[in-house]
């Protein structure tokens, strides 16, 4: 019996059915996924960390806003930017640190970054081309600093070693992962 | 006078369980409770000491329960919170709901004082039993060794 009921954002089969629909878009890179029946006007980025986070991952945020409360509902650690599993940032502040890229032997110990955009549809085209996308496939992110792209090429440069990146307006997101090649 | 803190949940576990529902369930429904973090319930590891060497170990898996939460209510604002060796996790809410009524005093906390005071009796009525029944159990092993020589 339940006395209290979940926020939706941290109820099981809301993560389930996140978990589903951003798996869809990690398999298809340049696809989006639409999360907004899901997330109760919480931000879509908190929505990926609710399903990736577990005590056994660490989180650097970088925005400075998840509150404690986020923090104990994702039960996640906390960690320096260099050393976090999971990083929340802002695409509009370009980058200023180097994440975890992994190592040959572990390359699954390279960061996903979640970068929240004001918008994927609305800026200038980028197009994408590797594995999961038949051809190209564009996306518009708005509100991405150039100095994401430039420092993601030069994180990704060693694979299997690099970063997963994840970007997020207020509804929606798209991954992009490390065997995907980005151009203008 | 009120119990302490600590002996807040354990206290109103001891006490009627159908008024304690009642009297969270009606503090619940005229104020805003917002979790702080996600409750849980499930097995937990319990560890003791053992007291000759003084060495940890595990005594085995209990039941825990927990829960925290924020109050709102028009007389006041509190954070309250309850963690009980318990698998039902709406009681341990209901006490955590209790737990920040009485620490933010709203009108309710005379009743919860009630409650408070009925649970510690039936508690201290148990330990009593308890202890007796213990004692019984005693053997002075060093008279018997005494008695040898």
């Amino acid at each position: 019996m339940s006395v209290l009921d979940l926020p939706r954002l941290w109820r099981p089969a809301t993560h389930q059915a996140l978990f589903r629909r951003i798996l869809d878009v990690a398999a298809r890179p340049g696809q989006i996924a639409d999360l907004g029946d899901l997330l109760d006007g919480r931000p879509a980025a908190l929505a990926a960390l609710a399903t990736f986070c577990d005590n056994t991952q660490t989180l650097a945020d970088l925005t400075g806003t998840l509150s404690a409360t986020d923090f104990a509902f994702l039960d996640v650690g906390k960690a320096t930017v260099d050393k976090a599993g999971f990083i929340l940032s802002v695409g509009t502040a370009a980058p200023d640190f180097t994440p975890r890229l992994g190592t040959l032997d572990t390359p699954e110990d390279g960061a996903t970054l979640v970068i929240m955009v004001d918008s994927l549809t609305e800026g200038a085209a980028l197009t994408l081309t590797g594995p999961g996308i038949n051809g190209t496939a564009t996306l518009a992110p708005k509100g991405l600093a150039p100095d994401w792209l430039t420092a993601r090429a030069r994180w990704c440069a060693d694979f299997p070693m690099g970063v997963d990146l994840v970007l997020a307006d207020a509804t929606r997101l798209t991954v992009i992962p490390r065997t995907t090649k980005i151009g203008a | 006078m009120r119990p302490n803190r600590e002996d807040w949940a354990a206290a109103l576990a001891a006490a009627d369980k159908g008024r304690v529902a009642a009297l969270a369930d009606r503090i619940r429904d005229r104020a805003q409770v917002d979790l702080l973090a996600p409750p849980r319930e499930g097995l937990m590891l319990m560890q003791l000491r053992e007291s000759v060497a003084g060495a940890a170990f595990h005594l085995g898996e209990i039941p825990m329960a927990r829960v925290h939460l924020r109050l709102t209510a028009p007389e006041g604002v509190a954070e309250g919170g309850a963690a009980l060796m318990s698998d039902d996790l709406a009681l341990v809410t209901r006490l955590a709901i209790l737990d920040a009524a009485l620490v933010a005093d709203l009108p309710e906390a005379p009743e919860i004082e009630a409650l408070l005071a009925e649970g510690m009796a039936a508690r201290a009525e148990t330990q009593a039993r308890r202890a007796l029944s213990l004692d019984r159990t005693k053997v002075d092993f060093q008279l018997l060794s005494e008695e040898d020589e």
